[in-house]
């Protein structure tokens, strides 16, 4: 409990984290109470058709083109982007973290040819490959998880190797080797515990990095037919911004502040977790 | 380049010319990594379900079975993949990328034709971004903890937050919907008949919101790179020699801190080309730009393969292109900081 405690004093100090958290909290409760505040389908014809937003108490944020309820889209929208940014952000991770363990422990050949590897998967320009991979996997949530993972792991993987390749030959990594502890354990159980700092920041800057993504692909009418997200609220709405800005505008603005929200969150991790570089 | 491989240009560079050897460093990168672009793309192009021939006949709607059949063997779908794949890479050596059924062209045509205008549009944006971000970042650093700083910082915070497609949208209901300033898309006005500088300025005016939403959210990357970068320089000895010889604040800033600051900037830019790219692809998208990311989205949508496969080769070649000058230039400016 202390050491939680103390992490929280560090990390309050950073008021924009401490907001950051805030808006990740108040989106996390909005996916999660969707269901519970709002039974039915959320794609339902609620009312009249482009219904402006602070007009009626029946619809705060107005309706689309079709008579749909932005307010409501809105909350099971975070549900998907939420979701996409976690499950992606965590299968990037383990994919990253893998490769990069791996490339920094063992170095030599093996770290020469996943590194090389990983700089080919840089030069491939992401959105691209990952619009080709939604497309071949059927557009589906999984399929846009494992395309953004498959396209966001080599920053991970870097940032890995790097740590890795710090410890490596530190003095209780070779202890651990002279007592004849198997590769596998030292990885795990020596070196990961003290490199997992900088990979939570990284992992929650590619959370973010995420939600963009998958909005971008939803934007482009390629996400997943079957849910509300809020990237497909903004693409749905480009037909009508010209009068109707509210459609796609509010929508767009939720991704915003999500994004931002966790952007925040990281900074503040990153303070909290690295102490000594936040009094340069 | 890590720095093992620039510890070695820095040694032989007294024997051959540094240019040639950064330029070869790259090369042998870049080979492998090309060749395996190739058999990814070829691959995974392939597993794509539902096939051109039936998108195709759908265009013309519909059409009888040996006709299917008739096409199908003309774009050799009916081989084994292997021989397809063969086919494709013999091909691909003598830059004939097939036929594309959608456009009714060489897909060498439409992808020159398309070429052009979205290298066009990167390098207006690229260049916004890497000015607006270098005054920004050198701004913020010059007034470290005041308003000025805090804004800046504030404000690429919150752009980087921005969905592009956003912030084009946004833009075209200010400047085009609104105020009436600038055209909602496009890359010309469509039979108005103008040439010269006339023609230019007419396409100048088209660019500004594409190559404005583009270049935005890299400014934001890029003023927070070099607003950290010069903060982590601000106490080191070289500036604190540098002021302590009465230097003025400008000189040290621009002329002692900022090179410093453009090596990690250059790199930043180089590694994220190819995410630069792909952000053509929703930008040309939501202005109707004719360029590669817009014939992307339509190739993939319309199950066009040559053409998806042309495109993320020349992709992939046009990063492998702009990562050498980018190398170059980082070198350069090592070899300055050398012998200063």
């Amino acid at each position: 409990m202390e050491p939680l405690l103390q992490f929280w004093r560090r990390y309050r100090q950073n008021r924009g984290a401490v907001f950051g958290l805030a808006i990740v909290l108040t989106a996390s409760a909005m996916a999660l109470l969707a269901p519970w505040l709002f039974p039915g389908d959320p794609r339902r014809i609620a009312g009249a058709p482009y219904i402006a937003p602070f007009v009626t108490w029946q619809f705060p944020l107005g309706t689309d083109q079709l008579g749909r309820d932005i307010f409501v889209q809105l909350f099971y929208g975070a549900r998907v982007s939420l979701l996409v940014g976690i499950a992606a952000s965590l299968v990037t991770a383990l994919i990253g973290c893998t490769i990069g363990a791996l490339a920094g422990f063992y170095g030599g050949r093996l770290g020469a040819l996943l590194m090389r590897g990983t700089e080919m998967f840089q030069t491939i320009p992401d959105i691209m490959l990952a619009l080709v991979l939604v497309t071949i996997l059927q557009a589906s949530l999984l399929s846009v998880i494992i395309s953004i993972a498959i396209v966001s792991w080599t920053t991970v993987a870097r940032v890995t190797r790097a740590e890795f390749l710090k410890f490596r030959s530190q003095d209780f990594v070779l202890a651990c080797v002279v007592m004849g502890m198997p590769s596998w354990r030292i990885i795990v159980s020596q070196i990961f515990p003290n490199v997992l700092p900088p990979i939570v920041v990284m992992t929650s800057i590619i959370a973010a990095g995420a939600i963009l993504a998958e909005s971008s692909l939803s934007f482009l009418g390629l996400g997943d037919p079957n849910s509300v997200s809020w990237g497909m609220m903004t693409g749905a709405g480009r037909s009508v911004f010209r009068n109707a800005w509210y459609v796609s505008g509010i929508p767009g603005l939720a991704i915003l502040m999500a994004v931002l929200g966790i952007n925040l969150v990281s900074d503040g991790l990153n303070d909290a977790l690295n102490p000594r570089r936040r009094e340069r | 380049m890590d720095a093992s491989s620039s510890q070695a240009v820095r040694v032989r560079r007294k024997t051959t010319p540094w240019a040639f050897q950064v330029a070869v460093n790259r090369l042998k990168q870049a080979i492998p990594t090309i060749a395996c672009v190739l058999v990814v793309n070829f691959f995974l192009v392939r597993l794509i379900p539902g096939d051109p021939v039936d998108a195709f006949v759908a265009k013309a709607q519909g059409a009888d079975q040996a006709f299917k059949d008739h096409i199908r063997h003309e774009m050799g779908l009916d081989e084994p993949i292997w021989v397809q794949f063969g086919i494709y890479l013999s091909k691909v050596a003598h830059l004939d990328f097939g036929w594309s059924f959608q456009n009714s062209a060489p897909v060498l045509d439409v992808i020159l034709l398309r070429l052009w205008p979205t290298v066009l549009l990167l390098v207006f944006s690229i260049g916004v971004s890497l000015l607006g971000g270098v005054f920004l970042g050198v701004t913020a650093a010059r007034y470290s903890q005041t308003w000025k700083d805090r804004t800046i910082a504030f404000m690429s915070m919150v752009l980087y937050a921005m969905p592009a497609f956003w912030i084009g949208l946004s833009l075209i209901v200010v400047f085009s919907v609104k105020l009436r300033l600038l055209p909602v898309g496009g890359f010309d006005t469509v039979g108005s008949g103008k040439t010269g500088i006339a023609y230019a300025l007419d396409v100048g005016r088209h660019m500004t919101l594409p190559a404005l939403t583009l270049g935005l959210f890299y400014l934001a990357v890029y003023t927070r790179l070099v607003r950290a970068s010069m903060f982590e320089l601000l106490d080191s000895d070289f500036v604190r020699t540098a002021r302590a010889k009465g230097l003025s604040e400008r000189t040290v800033l621009w002329r002692h801190m900022l090179p410093h600051a453009l090596l990690p900037l250059l790199t930043l830019v180089g590694v994220q080309l190819g995410s630069l790219l792909s952000g053509v692809i929703v930008i040309e998208t939501v202005f109707s730009w004719p360029g590669l990311g817009r014939l992307t989205f339509q190739a993939a949508l319309q199950r066009d393969y040559n053409v998806l496969l042309a495109i993320l080769l020349m992709s992939t070649v046009l990063v492998v292109c702009a990562n050498l000058i980018v190398d170059l230039l980082s070198a350069w400016i090592d070899r300055r900081m050398d012998v200063n």
